[in-house]
Order: C-alpha cells, then structure tokens, then sequence
C-alpha cells in the first residue's frame, strides 16, 4: 500500500510579476519502506516538491496524499502536528541547534511530542549509539566534523521512528567517504525500522545507491527507475 | 526546554546582549541617580522649612498667606499667648512659639543690606524649630537687645560677633526707627534664607521697637509625626481654626511653600519624560538586537518550524530571551544606580562655594544630601523589566511569522 501519493502536483512560484513553474504535473506513488532517491539538475524542483511533501509549503494545485490523508485538507496548525509527529527531516547543511549538544538536539522531536525524562534519556542515548556517537553526545555541533554533525541531524530526525524521512541533498556537504557512511547509516535504519527515505542529490554515486530513482527535469518526472530495472 | 534554549540563546553574542543589556542599564542608573538626588532635595526642603523657616502648622490672621511675606505688620495676632494656650490643648500639637516678622536693613559703615527680621520668644522658639542648634559664632538669643545674624548676611557685611551695626525698621504706626545693636551670635543653619537674610532678635525687643503691643505675625506650631502626611495636618488645622473661630488660620508647611513644592513636582514631569526615554532605549535596542538574531538564525528558526515547533512555542522563545536581556539590564541598571548614587546618599554634595555668589532665598540646603526611595527603585526595575519583555513581543511575532520553506532556503 502506498504511503505517499502525489497526484498532478504543480507548483508556481510569483515574484513579483516573474513565474516560476517549479513543478508542471508531478504523479508519484510510494510505498512503505522505500529507500528513494529523487535526482535532478539544479533548479529542477527537487526542493521544492521534498518541501510540499513535508508540509512545510503548498502545492499551486494537484494533491498530496500521506497515509490516506490528504494535505491540503489540513489547517496551519495540523501541518505542524502532522511533521511533529510522522515526519523527520534531514537538511543539506545539517541545520543543528548550535547551542545544544548532541544529545540535546535529538532529544528535541522527542520532548515535542511529551516524552518522559526517563524515555527520553534511553532513546536518545541508544541512537546516538547507532549512529556510532556515543563519544560526542554531550558536544555541541561546532565541535563535530560535519559528517558528525550530520550524524547527528540522522539521529534526530529518525529518533521518533517517523513514517517519513525527508532528506535534501543530504550528502553535499559532505566527501564522498562520509556521504557513503552517511547513506549507509540511513539505509541501515531504513531497515531496521522500515520507515520510508526520500532523498533528493545530484551526485552520481548517491544515485546508484538508492533502491528507487526518480529523475526531474524542469518540474516533471522524466524517469523512474527500480533498482537494475525501468518502469 | 524553551528556557533553556532560551538561556543559551542569550548568550550565543555574548557582546550583543551585554551591550544592548548595558545601554538599558545606562538609562535605568540614570533615572535611579536622578531620583535619588530630587528625592533627596525634595526631603532636604521639606526639612529646612520644618526646622528652620515654617513649622507644621502656621497659626496667620485670618486670609494673610498671600501678604504676611511682605508686609507682615499689616496684620497680626494680637493675644499670641492666648492663642498657643487655645492650640497646645489640641492632643496632636506638641509645642507652639511666636514669631514676629519685619522688614529691616542694617548699616555698617556706610554700606546697607535689606534684612528678614525676626523677633523670637527665646524659651519657646527652640521648642518648635532648631536655630539654637546652628550657631557659627557666638550664642544663641539670650536677652532683649541680643542680636543673632545669618552667617551670609554676616559675610556681606563684613560683620562678626560683637560688631556694632545699625538696624533701620518701619513701625507699626509707619514711622522709621533705627536701633544699634552688638551682634551676639553668627547662625549658620541649613537654611539659606535664613543664613543670607534674617537677624534675629528677642520678641519682646520686636514687639517694643515695631510698637506692636503684645502682638506676633505668626504662631508656629510643632505636630510630631510624619510631617508628609499632609491629610492628617490639614484635620489638625482644620480642628485649630474651628477652635479658634475663625480669627486665625493654620496652614500647613506645605501650603505655606506653596510656590517652591509647587514648582519642584512639576519638575517631576522631567522624570517621566527620563522614563520615556529610557523606554525608548530599551524598545530600540531590545527590538533591534532580537530582529538581528532572527535574521541571523532564520535558517535554525525554519528548521525549528520543520521539526513541529509551533509558532506560539516559538514565540515563546523570543519572549523569554527578551525577558533575560530585561532581567540583565534591570538587574545591572539597578545595582549600577545604586552603586552611582550611594556616595550622594552617604557623603552628599557640597554646593555652599558653589552657590555663593546667587541669591537663591528657597529652603534648600546648600549640603545637599541623596536620599533612596526603594519603592521607585522597585517600580524603575519592574518597569523596566516589563518594557523589555513588551519590547520582544515585536521581534517574537515576527519571528511566528517565518514561512519555514523559505527560512530553509536563506543560506
Ligand atoms: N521562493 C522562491 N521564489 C521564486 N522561485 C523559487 C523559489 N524557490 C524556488 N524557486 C525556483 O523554483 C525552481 C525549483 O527550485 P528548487 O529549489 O526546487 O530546485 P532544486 O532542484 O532543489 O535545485 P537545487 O539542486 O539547486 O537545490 C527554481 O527555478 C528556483 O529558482
Ligand atoms: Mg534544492
């Protein structure tokens, strides 16, 4: 069954008198579980469909379905509890809280949703674990390297086990080395816990190492591949 | 978590926040120093005036407030002695003497220098006020033909103790008399009016050289208690002219001086315009810095957004950094202006050479002396503290007003 759909999603963008087109008709089916990566040159509208995706901005017309509900039908406030509750996202530059620590800042979705102390302190601790942390829990992000660092933003946006994963370029800011760990690391959890990873890239090997790639080109799907096979 | 984050928020531009914090306290030390100092005149005033100049309560002839200071003679009391027997039977009245004033110049050697003259009962008078107790030079009155000089009158003339000077004085009939004296005594009281104006003699000498009979200009009256506590002085006063029926009235120090305090709390609004300022330091720099460190964590504020935050919690958030940079400033500004204003308090200020050479006749003491008013410190400190948080409102709406998909692309 599908987790997501997205079904004609178009997107416009005005400034002022100029009009983007971002995204011309996009049509996506996506189950549970899925490790997908979207690709695209820049400008293509990766972003901007990850952003509608996870409610953090809306589509011009066409609908975006998670989990049978429907986004558009949802108000300010709902949107808000929606990604507090289900999802978890991963920026291109890790965008921790600079004046937490590690440990802190994956504990954040987790005292959001009103966890215990107790609870808190075993979760935050076992997937910090995880993520091969347990040494810089209690360092603040300038301390890390940024493939820490982006450790630790995997660490909070997976901590509250969410049904979705978003993450945008991911790996740009990181050498391939770490890039490669990074995705392993998701890709690990993607299995453990079987939530569902979209990712957006340009880069070749992040590419290869999905299970599901999607190509955009000038706001519309131009391919969509399984692993080894076309659809 | 959110005071946390808050905390550490504050002091993620350390130099930021103990700047603007600083340029709150600056404005806040000021207005403590400012309030400490006019306190502290006001009190000092008010106490020349009770020790020295007017009593609590001042027994005149029936409607002479506006005249006696000019032409005390017109009008008087002619049985004083009936007249304080009548006011000490009041339980809240301690003491009463008699004063006759008069308008007097005093020659020496050629050079002449209007005087404030005053006859005083030299038993009842310390009774009431404190003159005794400030004598430079030489003793206080004794006896008819003693005469006491205020020490700048003194210094003008070139005069001290047991110096001969001629005193000139119109009667009560309007004749022009003159008397030579031998100064006894040089006062050198808190009172400038005093100091540079008055020569003091015995009443019984007055009342024979005015040739006022028995009669005085005014009767002090001595009320213990807390002379500021003007309700309960006007009941007294009301009761004494009641009593007296109708031939007198008291009035209070207060209404007596009534120019001078008049015109000192209308300079009040000279504090509140202080405080304004101070607002609006405290607006400006609270909005401007909290503004900056949105602008700056625009990118954090979206991604706090993308993570569930609400707008209200975020609001929150800014409210409380606010609060912090107001408790810092508040705190600082307080203890800065008590730190700046405790030497005023405690050592107090010398203006005697500074004045010299001004005639100022107002109940102000020339050592002027600071004086705390702790509720004004408490109410600066809250006001301030709360400006401060209103002030973040500003910056903490804007900040509810961030579209996360944009914040997230600012770089
Ligand atoms: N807020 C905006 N206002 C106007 N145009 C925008 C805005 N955001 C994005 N666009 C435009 O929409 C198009 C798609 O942008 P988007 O960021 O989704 O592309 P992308 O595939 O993520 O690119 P990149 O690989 O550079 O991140 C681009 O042409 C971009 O200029
Ligand atoms: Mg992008």
């Amino acid at each position: 069954m599908a987790v997501l759909t997205v079904k004609d999603l178009v997107k416009d963008y005005k400034t002022g008198k100029v009009i983007t087109k971002a995204l011309r008709g996009i049509d996506l089916e996506i189950a549970q579980g899925e490790f997908l990566s979207i690709a695209g040159p820049s400008g293509s509208g990766k972003t901007t469909l990850l952003n509608i995706i996870g409610c953090l901005d809306t589509p011009t017309s066409g609908s975006v379905s998670l989990n049978g509900t429907n986004l558009d039908d949802l108000k300010k406030k709902e949107r808000a509890e929606l990604r507090k509750d289900s999802i978890g996202f991963v920026f291109q530059s890790f965008n921790l809280i600079p004046v937490l620590t590690a440990f802190e800042n994956v504990e954040i979705p987790l005292i959001l949703l009103g966890w215990s102390n107790q609870k808190r302190k075993e979760t935050v601790e076992n997937i910090l674990i995880d993520v091969g942390l347990q040494e810089y829990i209690h360092r603040r992000p300038l301390a890390m390297s940024g493939g820490q660092q982006q450790r630790v933003a995997v660490a909070r946006a997976l901590v509250k086990e969410p049904k979705l994963i978003l993450a945008d370029e991911p790996t740009a800011n990181l050498d391939s080395t770490t890039g490669k760990a990074t995705l392993e690391l998701m890709r690990e959890l993607n299995e453990k816990h079987d939530s569902t990873f979209i990712f957006s890239t340009h880069d070749k090997m992040v590419m290869d190492f999905a299970d599901r790639l999607i190509l955009l080109k000038d706001g519309k799907v131009s391919s969509d591949t399984r692993k080894g096979k076309k659809e | 978590m959110l005071a946390r984050l808050a905390w550490r928020n504050t002091f993620r531009h350390t130099r930021r926040t103990i700047i603007t914090a600083l340029a709150i306290a600056g404005g806040i030390t000021f207005l403590i120093l400012f309030d400490t100092l006019y306190g502290g005149m006001k009190n000092q005033s008010a106490r020349v005036v009770l020790d020295y100049e007017n009593s609590s309560l001042v027994l005149l002839p029936e409607d002479n407030i506006e005249d006696y200071r000019f032409n005390p003679l017109d009008d008087l009391i002619e049985n004083p002695r009936e007249a304080i027997t009548v006011v000490e039977e009041h339980p809240a009245v301690a003491s009463a003497a008699p004063r006759l004033r008069f308008n007097a110049s005093l020659n020496v050697a050629g050079d002449e220098l209007i005087a404030m003259g005053m006859g005083l009962d030299p038993e009842l008078d310390p009774g009431v006020f404190r003159l005794d107790e400030e004598m430079e030079e030489g003793s206080f009155l004794q006896a008819d033909g003693d005469l006491v000089v205020g020490s700048g009158l003194a210094q003008d003339l070139g005069v001290a103790a047991g110096d001969v000077v001629m005193v000139t004085t119109r009667t009560k009939r309007g004749v022009w008399d003159v008397r030579q004296y031998t100064i006894t005594g040089i006062i050198n009281s808190g009172s400038i009016l005093v100091n540079n104006n008055a020569i003091l003699v015995t009443l019984s000498d007055a009342q024979t050289f005015l040739e006022t009979g028995d009669a005085a200009s005014e009767v002090n009256i001595l009320v213990p208690g807390n002379p500021k506590d003007l309700d309960r002085l006007e009941e007294i006063s009301a009761d004494i002219s009641t009593v007296l029926d109708g031939s007198y009235d008291a009035y209070t120090w207060r209404e007596m001086n009534a120019w001078y305090f008049d015109a000192f709390e209308a300079e009040e609004s000279v504090a509140y315009l202080l405080a304004i300022i101070i607002i609006v330091i405290a607006l400006v720099g609270i909005v401007n810095t909290m503004l900056l460190s949105i602008y700056e964590r625009i990118r954090e504020l979206g991604t706090m957004r993308a993570m569930g935050f609400s707008p209200s919690q975020i609001r929150w958030l800014l409210i409380a950094e606010g609060a912090i940079i107001g408790l810092f400033a508040s705190v600082a500004g307080v203890g800065l202006g008590i730190l700046v204003s405790w030497p005023l308090v405690e050592f107090g200020m010398d203006f005697t050479n500074f004045m010299k050479d001004f005639d100022i006749n107002m109940p102000f003491d020339l050592h002027l002396f600071g004086r705390f008013s702790p509720g004004n410190i408490a109410i600066t400190f809250l006001f301030s503290w709360i400006i401060s948080i209103l002030a973040s409102l500003i910056p903490a709406h804007k900040a509810t007003k961030i579209e996360p998909s944009q914040a997230l692309r600012t770089v």
